[in-house]
C-alpha cells in the first residue's frame, strides 16, 4: 500500500493507434501501392501483438495518486435518509396548471355564449336578410345535403328538420368549445381572458374560413364573414368571462391515484403513521 | 484504497514505481497519443471534428459563392461536384459522428459515475481509426491524379448512387477513396457504439438504475444501438461496391443483371437511421440543458425514454422515403409514407416535453439555453417539412430539389449543430475549468440564427421554384437570382458567427472566468467533481438515489426520491 | 408510489452485467446486421444470372462440412463444462476437437471453392459468383478468426498460462463460435437450399 492514496486506471498504450494506422495503410495500399498495404499489414500485426500483451494475462494498469482537494470535489452519497413531503404540498415540483376550471363551468359558459350567439345570428338574419330562418338553415346545411345546394329563397323558408339539426349542432358545438376553453384557460401564462376571449375566436374563425368549402359550401357562399366573426367574439367573451369567474379546483396531482379517485378507504400507510 | 477500477480489477503486472517512472518520462504529446482516458479521447474527438467542420464549412461557403449569381465561373463543374461530395461526406462522417462520439466519451463515464469507458483501449483505437480514415479521405485531393488531373477527390455525392460509381462512369480511384475511408471511420463509430453500450450497462455507479440514468445517457444509449444495427449495412454495401470495382463483381452493375436500385436500398437502410444517429444526441443535449436552465426537472422522463426507443425502432423502417421517385409499388409508397409520418409522433412528444419543462420555470437565457431554444424552433420547421416530404406526391414534385436541401439542413444545422454549440457552451467549463464568454456567446448565437435562416430558409422557396440540388450553375430569368443571393449573404453571417466561436474557444482557454465545479447549479454527476475532472473522475465512486443526485446533495431536506416512481 | 423506504432499495446488492458478455453480444448484433445485407443480396439475385454456371449445375450441399461445424458447437460446450469443473485435461481435449472440426470445415470449403473455380465460376463470371463468394467467404473469414481465437486459447492452456480467472474469455469465445455456427445455418439455407431449388 503506497503512502498516498491512489487509484488504478488502465495504463496508457499506443498499440491501438498502431493497429488503426496499420489498418488504414492496408486499405490505402489498394489505391496507391501494394508496398503500403504490406507495411500496413506488418504494422497491424505488430500492433495487435502489442495490444494483446496489454490485456493478457491481465489488463495493465497504472496507479494514479489522488490529489485531495476537498473544496473542488465532494463525495456523492445520496439517499441514505429521506424526509417525505406531505401530500398535497407540491412546491417547485408541481406541473402547471395547479388549479383548473371545472368542466361544468365550460359547459355552462358554452351554453350561455351559445344563446347569445344564436340571438345575434338570428337577429342578423331577421334584420339584414329578412328571415330569421336564414342562419338556421345555413348552419343545418352542414348535415343536410339538400340545403347545401339550395338557392337563397329556399334557405329563407322555415324547415323543421333544419331547425332541429341547427339546434343540435349549435348545442353540441357550444358545449364542446366551452369545454375546450375551460381546459385551455388555466394554461395560458397570463392575460388568459384576452387569449380566450379575443384571439381564440379569431383563430378558429380563420380555421373555419379555410375549411368551410369542404364541409358546408352553402355557408361558404352566403355567410357574412364580418358578422360571423362578431358572433364568435360575442360567444367567446361571454363563455370566457363565465369560465374565468368560476371557482377554480385543485388538480390533486400530488395525491396518489386512490385519493384522486375519491377512495377514502385506501389510505396509505404513510398517512396512518402521521395520524 | 479499495476503489479499484471495476472493469479490470486484477492487479497490475508491473510494479507501481516502475509505472510511475515510465509515466513521468513521457512527453506531453506522447501522453495524448498514448492516452486511453475517455476525457482526453473525447476532447480529441471534438477538436478533430471541429477541424473537419471548419474545412467542410469552407467548402460550403465556396459552393454558395459559386451559386450566388447565375452563369458563375468561380468553380468549374468538376470542382463543384467534388466540393459538395466532400462537404456532405465530411459533415456527416467526420464532423457529426466524431463530435457525438466525443460528447458521449467525455460525458457518459462522468454521468454514470465511473472512472473510464468499458473498453478503454478499443476507445483509443476507435478515435485513431476515425482520424486516419478522415485523413485518407482528404488525401484524395493530393492522391493519384484522377480523370481530371486534379486529385481523386470523390465526386459522386455523399450517397454515391450506382451506376455512377461503377468503373465505367467513375474511372480512377475517386469512389474507392470514398468507400475505403468511410469504411474505416465506420469501424471507429462501431467501436464507440459498443463502448457506450457496455459502459452504460456494466459500469453504472451504485444506485444508478436504468430509470435514474440522465436522459443524455439514455438517448446516447439508443443512438449506440442504432449505430450497431445501422452502420454494418453501409459497410456491407461499401464492401460490395469495392468488390464490384476491384474484382469485377456485379452487385450494382446493370450490365451483368445487377441492380442499381438495391444500392439505394442498402445505402438508405443505413442512411435514414444515420439521421437519427445524428439528431438523437442533439435531443440528448437539449434534454440536459433545458431542465437546468429552467430550474425544473425534465417533464415526463419515462415518456421521453419511451419516445427515444420508439424513434429507434421506427427509424429502421422508413428508409425508402428517400426513394419515392424511383417508382416503387403503391404498397411500398404507402408503407414508407406511413412509417415516416408515424415517427413524427415520438418526435412531437419530445418537443412538447421540452416545452412542458420550460413552462412555468424560471428561465435563464445563457448561451446554452439560447442555442437549445433556437434548436426547438428550427427543428420544428425541419420536422414539419419532413412530414410534407413524407407525402408521396409532394415528394415526387420536390425530390432532389433545394426544398430537400433546406429540409435536411434544418435538421442537421438548425437541429444538430445548434445543440452541439449548446453542448460546448454548457460543458466547456467542465472540460477546461473556465467559462466561455457569455457576451460573445450571445453574438455568436444571434449571428448564427440570422445567417442560418437566411441561407437555408430561402432555399425552401428555391426548391418550390424548381431549382434542383447539385447543379453548379443556372440560367438567369428563372426567378432564382434573388433567393440565391440572399442565401449566399446568409453565409457571411454564419462565417462571422463561427469565427467568433473559435475566438471565444481560444480566448476563454486563457482568459475565461474561473468556473468552479458546478457553474450552472446543475444536477447530474459530472458537476460533482472538479473542473477539469481528475483522470480518475471521482475520488470515491458516487452512490445515487434519484435522477438528480446533486439536487439531493444540495437539498437534503427535499430530495427527489419521493417523487420518482 | 411505493411506500417502502428508499434506503432499503439502495441497500440491496448492486449487480451489473459483465463487460465482456455485453461486448460480445454487441459484436454479434453488428455482425448479424452485416450478414443480413449479404444474405439479402444473395436472395435478391437468385435466378438473375445472365449466364452460367448456375447453382444447380455446380453446387453440391457440403453435408460433411456442415456436420463438422455444427457438431463443434457441441464439443465447445463440453470443453466449457470441463473448464468450469477445472478439469484442464478434458478441457484441452474437447477444445482441441473443436478446433480440428473447424479446421476441417475450412479445408472442405477450400476444396469446394477449388471445384467451383475449376468449373469456371469466378466472382466476375455472373451474379451467382458475385454473391456466392462474398457471402460464403465472409462466413469463412469468421471461421478463420474463430480458429485463431480457439487456437490461441488452446496454446495458452497447453503452456499452463490459462486459469480459472479466464473463464469469462473462454465463455465469450465460445459464444462467438456458436454465433459463427448459427450464421452457417442461415448461409446453408440460403445458398444450398433456397438458391438451388
Amino acid at each position: 500500500m503506497p503512502e498516498k492514496p491512489s487509484i488504478e486506471l488502465p495504463a496508457p498504450t499506443y498499440w491501438p493507434m498502431v493497429v488503426a494506422l496499420g489498418l488504414t495503410l492496408l486499405l490505402a495500399g489498394l489505391i496507391t501501392h501494394w508496398l503500403i498495404s504490406l507495411a500496413g499489414l506488418l504494422l497491424g500485426i505488430r500492433g495487435g501483438v502489442g495490444w494483446f500483451h496489454d490485456v493478457f494475462p491481465h489488463a495493465r494498469h497504472e496507479t494514479v495518486p489522488v490529489e485531495v482537494d476537498e473544496a473542488a470535489e465532494r463525495p456523492v452519497h445520496t439517499g441514505r435518509k429521506v424526509t417525505h413531503l406531505s401530500q398535497g404540498v407540491g412546491g417547485h415540483r408541481v406541473r402547471y396548471p395547479e388549479q383548473v376550471h371545472p368542466i361544468s363551468s365550460g359547459i355552462r359558459g358554452g351554453l350561455l355564449g351559445g344563446v347569445l350567439m344564436a340571438v345575434m345570428a338570428v337577429a342578423y338574419g331577421w334584420i339584414v336578410m329578412g328571415s330569421p330562418w336564414w342562419p338556421v338553415n345555413l348552419l343545418a346545411a352542414i348535415a343536410l345535403p339538400s340545403l347545401q345546394t339550395a338557392d337563397p329563397e329556399t334557405l329563407m323558408q322555415f324547415s323543421s328538420l333544419g331547425l332541429l339539426l341547427a339546434i343540435l349542432i349549435h348545442l353540441f358545438t357550444s358545449c364542446f368549445v366551452g369545454t375546450l376553453l375551460a381546459a385551455a384557460l388555466p394554461m395560458f401564462p397570463r392575460f388568459a381572458f384576452i387569449w380566450a376571449g379575443l384571439l381564440s375566436p379569431v383563430i378558429w374563425s380563420a380555421l373555419f374560413y379555410a375549411t368551410v368549402t369542404f364541409i358546408n359550401p352553402a355557408m361558404d357562399k352566403y355567410v357574412s364573414w364580418p358578422w360571423f366573426v362578431v358572433c364568435q367574439l360575442g360567444y367567446a367573451l361571454v363563455a370566457g368571462y363565465y369560465i374565468k369567474t368560476s371557482q377554480r379546483i385543485e388538480t390533486l396531482q400530488t395525491y396518489p391515484i386512490a385519493r384522486r379517485a375519491g377512495l377514502e378507504a385506501m389510505r396509505s400507510r404513510k398517512e396512518e403513521s402521521d395520524d | 484504497m479499495s476503489t479499484s477500477d471495476s472493469n479490470a480489477s486484477q492487479g497490475s503486472i508491473q510494479s507501481t514505481e516502475a509505472l510511475q517512472a515510465e509515466a513521468a518520462s513521457r512527453s506531453r504529446i506522447l501522453e495524448w497519443i498514448m492516452t486511453v482516458d475517455h476525457k482526453r479521447l473525447g476532447i480529441m474527438y471534438i477538436l478533430a471534428g471541429l477541424v473537419f467542420f471548419v474545412v467542410a464549412g469552407i467548402m460550403a461557403a465556396l459552393i454558395r459563392i459559386q451559386l450566388a449569381v447565375p452563369h458563375n465561373h468561380f468553380l468549374g463543374p468538376e470542382v463543384f461536384n467534388r466540393m459538395f461530395t466532400m462537404h456532405g461526406t465530411s459533415m456527416v462522417f467526420l464532423f457529426g459522428m466524431p463530435t457525438i462520439a466525443g460528447l458521449a466519451n467525455y460525458l457518459i463515464p462522468l454521468m454514470v459515475g465511473t472512472r473510464d469507458m468499458a473498453f478503454p483501449r478499443l476507445n483509443a483505437f476507435g478515435f485513431w481509426i476515425f482520424l486516419f480514415g478522415g485523413c485518407l479521405l482528404f488525401y484524395s485531393y493530393l492522391g493519384a491524379p484522377g480523370i481530371y488531373g486534379s486529385g481523386s477527390a470523390p465526386d459522386v455525392g455523399w450517397f454515391a448512387y450506382a451506376p455512377l460509381t461503377s468503373k465505367v462512369f467513375s474511372r480512377g480511384h475517386t469512389v474507392d477513396y470514398w468507400a475505403l475511408s468511410i469504411l474505416l471511420t465506420g469501424i471507429g463509430s462501431l467501436a464507440t457504439a459498443v463502448n457506450i453500450i457496455a459502459t452504460v450497462f456494466c459500469l453504472r455507479c451504485k444506485g444508478m438504475t436504468l430509470f435514474r440514468l440522465p436522459l443524455f445517457v439514455w438517448m446516447v444509449l439508443v443512438t449506440a444501438f442504432l449505430m450497431v444495427l445501422a452502420l454494418p449495412p453501409l459497410s456491407a454495401a461499401q464492401i460490395m461496391l469495392l468488390l464490384d470495382r476491384f474484382l469485377g463483381a456485379g452487385f450494382f452493375d446493370t450490365q451483368t443483371g445487377g441492380s442499381a436500385v438495391i444500392w439505394q436500398h442498402f445505402f438508405w437502410i443505413f442512411g435514414h437511421p444515420e439521421v437519427y444517429i445524428l439528431i438523437l444526441p442533439g435531443f440528448a443535449v437539449v434534454s440536459e440543458i433545458i431542465p437546468v436552465f429552467s430550474r425544473k426537472p425534465i417533464f415526463g422522463y419515462p415518456v421521453m425514454v419511451a419516445a427515444s426507443i420508439m424513434i429507434t425502432f421506427i427509424s429502421l423502417g422508413v428508409w425508402a422515403h428517400h426513394m419515392f421517385t424511383i417508382g416503387m409499388t403503391s404498397v411500398g409508397n404507402v408503407f414508407f409514407a406511413t412509417s415516416t409520418l408515424l415517427i413524427a409522433i415520438p418526435t412531437g412528444i419530445k418537443i412538447f416535453n421540452w416545452l412542458g419543462t420550460m413552462w412555468g420555470g424560471s428561465l435563464r437565457f445563457e448561451p446554452p439555453m439560447l442555442f437549445c431554444m433556437g434548436f426547438l424552433f428550427q427543428f420544428l420547421a425541419a420536422g414539419l417539412t419532413g412530414v410534407m416530404l413524407a407525402i408521396v406526391p409532394f415528394d415526387w414534385q420536390l425530390s432532389d430539389s433545394y426544398f430537400v436541401v433546406a429540409h435536411f439542413h434544418y435538421v442537421l444545422v438548425g437541429g444538430l449543430l445548434f445543440t452541439v454549440f449548446a453542448a460546448v457552451y454548457y460543458w466547456y467549463p467542465k472540460v477546461t475549468g473556465r467559462m466561455l464568454g457569455g457576451r460573445i456567446g450571445k453574438w455568436h448565437f444571434w449571428l448564427l440564427v440570422v445567417g442560418f435562416n437566411l441561407t437555408f430558409g430561402v432555399q425552401h422557396f428555391l426548391g418550390l421554384l424548381g431549382m434542383p440540388r447539385r447543379i453548379y450553375t443556372y440560367e438567369a430569368g428563372r426567378g432564382w437570382e434573388l433567393w440565391n443571393m440572399i442565401s449566399t449573404i446568409g453565409v457571411v453571417f454564419q462565417a462571422a458567427a463561427i469565427l467568433l466561436f473559435v475566438y471565444n474557444l481560444v480566448h476563454s482557454w486563457y482568459r475565461g472566468k474561473q468556473a468552479g465545479p458546478d457553474p450552472w447549479d446543475a444536477w447530474t454527476l459530472e458537476w460533482a467533481t472538479s473542473s477539469p475532472p481528475p483522470s480518475y473522475n471521482f475520488r470515491q465512486l458516487p452512490e445515487v438515489g434519484s435522477r438528480r443526485p446533486l439536487w439531493d446533495l444540495k437539498h437534503p431536506d427535499d430530495p427527489d426520491w419521493y417523487h420518482e416512481e | 408510489m411505493t411506500e417502502s423506504s428508499p434506503t432499503t432499495r439502495t441497500a440491496t446488492e448492486w449487480k451489473l452485467p459483465p463487460i465482456p458478455k455485453v461486448g460480445v453480444l454487441c459484436l454479434i448484433a453488428m455482425e448479424s446486421s452485416l450478414f443480413v445485407i449479404f444474405v439479402v443480396a444473395y436472395l435478391y439475385y437468385i435466378g438473375k444470372s445472365l449466364n452460367g454456371p448456375l447453382p444447380r449445375d455446380v453446387l453440391t450441399a457440403p453435408i460433411l462440412a456442415s456436420i463438422c461445424l455444427l457438431s463443434s458447437s457441441g464439443t465447445i460446450v463440453l470443453a466449457e463444462h470441463a473448464f468450469k469443473a477445472n478439469e484442464m485435461g478434458r478441457f484441452r481435449f474437447f477444445w482441441g476437437i473443436t478446433w480440428l472440426l473447424g479446421a476441417v470445415f475450412l479445408v472442405l470449403t477450400g476444396v469446394e471453392w477449388k471445384h467451383l473455380i475449376d468449373e469456371g465460376l469466378l466472382i466476375s463470371t455472373n451474379l451467382f459468383g458475385s454473391t456466392y463468394y462474398p457471402l460464403v467467404g465472409l462466413h469463412a473469414s469468421h471461421v478463420v478468426v474463430g480458429l485463431f481465437l480457439l487456437g490461441a486459447v488452446f496454446l495458452f492452456s497447453a503452456t499452463r498460462r490459462l486459469d480459472k480467472r479466464h473463464l469469462m474469455s473462454v465463455e465469450v469465445i465460445s459464444w462467438y463460435w456458436h454465433f459463427v455456427d448459427a450464421v452457417w445455418v442461415v448461409v446453408f439455407t440460403t445458398v444450398y437450399i433456397l438458391g438451388v431449388y
